[in-house]
């Protein structure tokens, strides 16, 4: 009995307590969820309405493609301040293209990488390529053996250099592990991705046995003045952040009858391209008459990519 | 289209161009195959028509040499070979590189064994000598070089060797292609050795280097 006597006199003052501490909580509480969400209040889209509705790109007609990329274009000059030309160049009938380096001229001076981060718009601070150079042993193709990181006079002896790019697979392993179908092979040997379609999920990424495909930590970074304006919307756009990107064989250039950045970069010659239909190319008769060869062959991969030594 | 002077040849020249420097050679055993290719499969006139030019470039110094001196703005200044051998009496030709003296003492020669004669026209020095004795300008140093170089010719014939700029599609454009002296120094023809670009940086490698480099 004395306790309840003793507490009645209290109540009042007990009241006002649990008022004040639920007060505090809900300050609390309202403080700690703005603090949860802030980082959603400083979300900036990256994405534009008409980007995230947009189909994918096998469903557009070529005036919605015409459209899509003046967008991109517009996005472009906003985000970066460049005024570039985004086009989308067709895959040719009658066109299959293929590429032959030659391992004996091939002397690892990376000028291939360093073009292709330039036509390709790779992001700067991460130094990105789509060509990795791996410095090899000689009578070696262990590729685990190999260091891309090589910072010495080249060639050296001892060594032989072994370019690594996308090999653009007949029997693509990166293709078939898509998801949502954002990378197929175009007719004229290609495989592309759409940047706009891309989920991210770099299921592709680990798919790829010649780890070809390269992830957009984030959005790439490349001053005005150094964007490539010739750009096409499956090849060297700027890509946006959390999407897969890959060699493209320099599409944009390929598909108007040009060579590759790199190929015209390589200051020896060790590099051939072509259209594998055509019998009296230059690719052909490298395949024809040099003991050409293909990187892990034994995947059943096919690749368009050939190797070859002179001797 | 570069501003660089260029020496226009159609594409058909360039196989036949090919097939004359194949059928010169003392070697034709070891390029038996590709010398009868270009000789016996002549693209046709008709598919000619329809392609654009292989332009092959002409380095600007060739049949040059570079005398040291440099112009207001530090430019190289070079002279033809004959602005001094035409203007006065000139030495009998060095036989090896060690015996020249005066203005091309220490001379860097590392190719073979040759002499200079062997390449080298004996009265006009702005000429080259091929081994049936006749003579070519300095620009068509390829035909030179295919004497002994077969399998490096033949390989330049279908575009195998030596690079190029331009259209893969003859078609739709024209191209260029390098001339043996661009990328060879005729006398140490060996490529130097030169430092890399385009390092890989990524988190991953920056991270091995940090702890210490490749694990090899």
């Amino acid at each position: 009995m004395s306790e309840i006597e003793n507490m009645q006199p209290q109540a009042p003052e007990s009241a006002g307590r649990r008022k004040l501490m639920l007060g505090a909580a809900a300050t609390l509480g309202t403080a700690a969820t703005a603090r949860a969400i802030a980082p959603l209040m400083d979300w900036k889209p990256t994405t534009s309405l008409a980007g995230f509705l947009q189909r994918h790109y096998k469903e557009l007609t070529t005036l919605e493609k015409k459209d899509i990329c003046a967008r991109l274009e517009a996005e472009t000059k906003q985000q970066y301040g460049a005024d570039v030309h985004i086009a989308d160049p067709q895959a040719e009938d009658g066109v299959g293209f293929a590429y032959a380096l030659n391992l004996s001229i091939c002397i690892g001076c990376r000028k291939c990488s360093e073009a292709c981060h330039q036509e390709n718009n790779h992001d700067r601070p991460s130094g990105n390529s789509y060509i990795r150079v791996i410095e090899m042993e000689q009578g070696s193709l262990d590729l685990e053996r190999g260091n891309t990181t090589y910072d010495h006079p080249v060639p050296r002896k001892g060594n032989y250099y072994l370019p690594v790019q996308c090999q653009q697979c007949d029997n693509a392993p990166c293709v078939k592990v898509c998801p949502v179908e954002a990378t197929w092979k175009e007719k004229d040997g290609i495989v592309v991705v759409d940047y706009n379609w891309c989920i991210g999920c770099r299921y592709c990424e680990a798919a790829c046995p010649y780890h070809a495909r390269r992830f957009n930590w984030k959005k790439p970074e490349v001053p005005a003045a150094e964007i490539n304006p010739n750009q096409g919307y499956l090849s060297n756009r700027l890509r946006p952040q959390g999407v897969v990107e890959k060699c493209h064989f320099c599409l944009h250039r390929t598909r108007e009858g040009r060579l590759p950045a790199c190929l015209e970069a390589c200051p020896t010659g060790a590099r051939v391209f072509g259209n594998l239909n055509d019998k009296d190319s230059e690719i052909r008769w490298v395949i024809e008459n040099k003991r050409v060869f293909v990187l892990k062959e034994e995947l059943g991969t096919l690749p368009r990519f050939f190797y070859f030594f002179d001797k | 289209m570069e501003p660089k002077a260029k020496n226009r040849i159609p594409w058909q020249q360039i196989g036949s161009v090919a097939a004359v420097a194949f059928l010169g050679l003392g070697m034709a055993a070891a390029v038996a195959r590709g010398a009868t290719d270009a000789a016996q499969q002549p693209v046709s006139a008709k598919k000619m028509a329809e392609r654009h030019a292989t332009v092959i470039h002409v380095k600007p110094d060739v049949g040059t040499l570079d005398t040291g001196r440099r112009g207001p703005q530090g430019q190289v200044i070079s002279a033809p070979c004959g602005s001094c051998h035409k203007q006065h009496s000139t030495p009998p030709y060095a036989r090896k590189a060690e015996d020249l003296k005066e203005f091309h003492a220490g001379f860097r020669f590392k190719h073979g064994n040759i002499a200079c004669g062997a390449c080298h026209d004996l009265q006009d020095r702005d000429q080259l000598r091929l081994a049936d004795d006749r003579r070519i300008s300095m620009s068509s140093v390829i035909d030179l070089c295919s004497q002994c170089h077969g399998p490096q010719a033949r390989d330049y014939a279908h575009g195998a060797h030596g690079g190029m700029n331009g259209y893969w599609d003859l078609r739709r454009g024209d191209r260029v292609r390098n001339v043996c002296v661009d990328c060879h120094n005729p006398h140490v023809p060996a490529y130097p050795q030169f430092a890399p670009v385009q390092r890989p940086r990524d988190r991953f490698l920056e991270a091995e280097a940090a702890a210490g480099g490749h694990h090899e």
